[in-house]
């Protein structure tokens, strides 16, 4: 898998690139000095204490937060002031949330077709179609007529990554999509990122299922207080921690 | 019992019928106990001693015909709706010049074709219908009342009066205060300092000025400030005084909406790619209107009242008209003035009822369509 990997980044250069990235919230430096590269079709995991800045980090990748120091390309295109810039990297990148932020006043079928109709331009009957497409693939076609609110957290998690698939995204980040779930619909998530996987898609996923970690991850990406720590393929991470922080930390959490 | 196993699942069954119809509501509720017994048998002896004089007043012994205010006079005569029938036609139409009438009466009737449709969630063409109502409506009743096109005589605002400057000093207002109001609640929540600041002058200089001080100083001091032989028609200047006015209250209303959108809805909008206009149009405002509608409707309802305030400036809406009708010599007689005051005080009531129950039942159809927030 390692090998696998290194092939894929010499053949197409990194799809994401950050370089020497540091953020504040005020006073608080949240992410110091982060330096990575993510090449097209690899998966990533990142995992770390809570407060660490995994969320903080991806959410640069889509510029839900604007980083103060560095660099940032995403699929060539440089992050900064630039609106429209930011607004391609948007339509090239999807996002899933821990608290799935689907649209209440909107069926899921609405969801999944509002911004193929107006940010892609794509007229209602192909967008509808597709939209059934990705709400087949996630399991849901039959709930297309409800609304959010009418529906379990694990459908409308599928939900959520339905609609960010629609928009045909090159990248696609998760932010804990699955902590905010009952334990018993963590299976019915997971395995719809587990097929997502299986196509291709490059994935940013921050998560403390070490299952799904060891299972499709080709990096585990190890953050504590704003750094990167440890990076390795999920292999050596789980069984050969380098890093006393990343010994410590899998201690608690595998215990 | 320590270690329990169910030997028989349970089938699921329907719930238990409630006790319903007239007769087992009214024993729940107004006769469930001895307090609750007398309780109900005081209110009913209040109700009659407040129903019976009101209904022999306005009904039974009220006065329904007649040529002047001879009819009226009998000692125990009650409420002189002859009067009202007499006057209607100005209660309605003002000093409109009475051959020109069906003018307005085709504007209501237009006005009327084009809200009722709109109005009724179920029926089609909502979009060709708003196109109506917003843009092909108020340039055909512009014409028509005013005679400025459609080569008609001209009829000079002077002579408007009635329900008719009510309702076009209202549904204007009401109109022009929602999307300002709703620019303006954007606007105090910018980033960008000068919109930010603008918006909130703007908002806290109207909000603390008395409408009645609006338009007195639009009607005495605006003159003043104007150029010599410049003149501003006098409805128009209550219209934009009015408008502005409800605008400030709406926008403090909408704000209270846009605050109890989460932040991840914005997010979630703008991950997707839509731009910043397309978050709010699409996502965050459908929901922040929705979330205060009564607040809305209670400006609206406000706003419709506060149009007799007009008065202040020599327009007549419908109670200026009913009051100036109260002083002919003709119609002196001790039940007229409450006649009138009732008619007036019954018509407002009807818009006003109107809306409230139009927005309650908007609220809990949408309610019932999303059973949100499970
Ligand atoms: N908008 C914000 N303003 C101020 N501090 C924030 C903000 N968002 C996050 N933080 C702080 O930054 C740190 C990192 O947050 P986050 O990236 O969410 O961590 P993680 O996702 O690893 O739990 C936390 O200490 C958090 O309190
Ligand atoms: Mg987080």
């Amino acid at each position: 898998m390692v090998s696998d990997h290194k092939v894929r980044e010499s053949a197409d250069g990194p799809i994401i690139k950050i370089s020497g990235l540091n953020k504040w919230f005020g006073r608080f430096h949240v992410l110091r000095d982060i330096d990575l590269e993510v090449a097209k079709g690899e998966r990533i995991v990142i995992c770390g204490p809570s407060g660490s800045g995994k969320s903080t980090l991806i959410r640069c990748i889509n510029r839900l937060e604007s980083h103060q120091e560095g660099r940032l390309w995403v699929d060539g295109i440089e992050l900064g002031h630039d609106v429209k810039a930011i607004e391609a990297v948007r339509r090239e990148t999807g996002m899933v949330f821990q608290q799935f932020n689907l649209f209440p006043h909107l069926t899921i079928l609405e969801n999944c077709t509002l911004a193929p109709i107006w940010v892609r331009k794509m007229n209602r009957a192909e967008a509808e179609a597709r939209a059934m497409e990705y709400l087949t693939r996630v399991r849901i076609p039959d709930q297309a007529q409800k609304y959010p609110g009418q529906l379990s957290g694990g459908q409308q998690q599928r939900a959520a990554i339905a609609r960010a698939l629609t928009m045909a995204p090159k990248i696609m980040l998760f932010d804990e999509p699955t902590s905010a779930l009952d334990p018993e619909m963590v299976k019915e998530v997971l395995d719809v990122m587990i097929d997502l996987a299986g196509d291709g898609m490059t994935m940013l996923v921050v998560t403390h299922e070490m299952g799904f970690a060891r299972e499709v991850a080709d990096r585990v990406v190890f953050m504590d207080e704003g750094q990167i720590i440890e990076t390795a393929p999920p292999s050596e991470f789980f069984n050969a921690p380098k890093h006393p922080r990343t010994q410590a930390f899998l201690g608690q959490i595998l215990a | 019992m320590v270690h329990f196993v169910r030997r028989q699942l349970t089938a699921s069954r329907p719930p238990p019928l409630r006790e319903s119809g007239l007769i087992g509501w009214a024993r729940a509720n107004l006769f469930s106990d001895l307090w609750n017994t007398l309780l109900t048998i005081a209110g009913l002896i209040l109700l009659a001693l407040i129903l019976v004089p009101v209904i022999n007043f306005t009904v039974i012994n009220a006065v329904w015909t007649g040529q002047d205010r001879t009819a009226c006079l009998a000692a125990d005569s009650g409420a002189c709706w002859a009067f009202v029938k007499a006057k209607f036609g100005q209660f309605i139409y003002g000093r409109y010049p009475v051959e020109e009438r069906w003018r307005v009466d085709l504007v209501f009737a237009l006005g009327l074709l084009g809200l009722v449709p709109m109005l009724v969630p179920k029926l089609p063409f909502k979009k060709w219908n708003a196109i109506f109502l917003l843009v092909v409506f108020p340039v055909v009743a512009f014409g028509l009342l005013t005679g400025r096109l459609f080569g008609l005589r001209i009829v000079e605002t002077e002579l408007w009066g009635g329900l008719l400057v009510t309702l076009v000093v209202a549904v204007t207002g009401i109109s022009f205060s929602l999307p300002l109001g709703i620019l303006l609640a954007l606007g105090r929540r910018s980033e960008l300092p000068i919109i930010k600041y603008l918006a909130i002058t703007f908002i806290e200089f109207w909000r603390g000025v008395p409408l009645i001080t609006v338009l007195f100083m639009a009607s005495v001091m605006l003159p003043l400030f104007l150029p010599e032989g410049v003149s501003f028609d006098k409805l128009l200047r209550a219209l934009i005084g009015v408008a502005l006015f409800a605008s400030a209250y709406m926008a403090e209303v909408v704000r209270g909406g846009l605050q109890a959108i989460p932040k991840g809805q914005y997010e979630g909008a703008l991950a997707l790619g839509l731009s910043y206009p397309q978050t709010m149009a699409l996502v965050v405002l459908p929901q922040a209107l929705t979330h205060v509608i009564p607040g809305i409707v209670n400006t609206f309802i406000g706003l419709f009242k506060d149009t007799t305030l007009v008065l202040i400036i020599g327009l007549f809406d419908l109670l200026g008209i009913v009051q100036l009708g109260l002083t002919d010599p003709k119609w002196s007689a001790p039940t007229t003035p409450i006649s009138g005051y009732l008619f007036a005080g019954f018509v407002f009531w009807a818009f006003c009822f109107a809306m409230s129950r139009y927005s309650m039942f908007i609220e809990r159809r949408l309610e019932n369509k999303r059973a949100d927030h499970g």
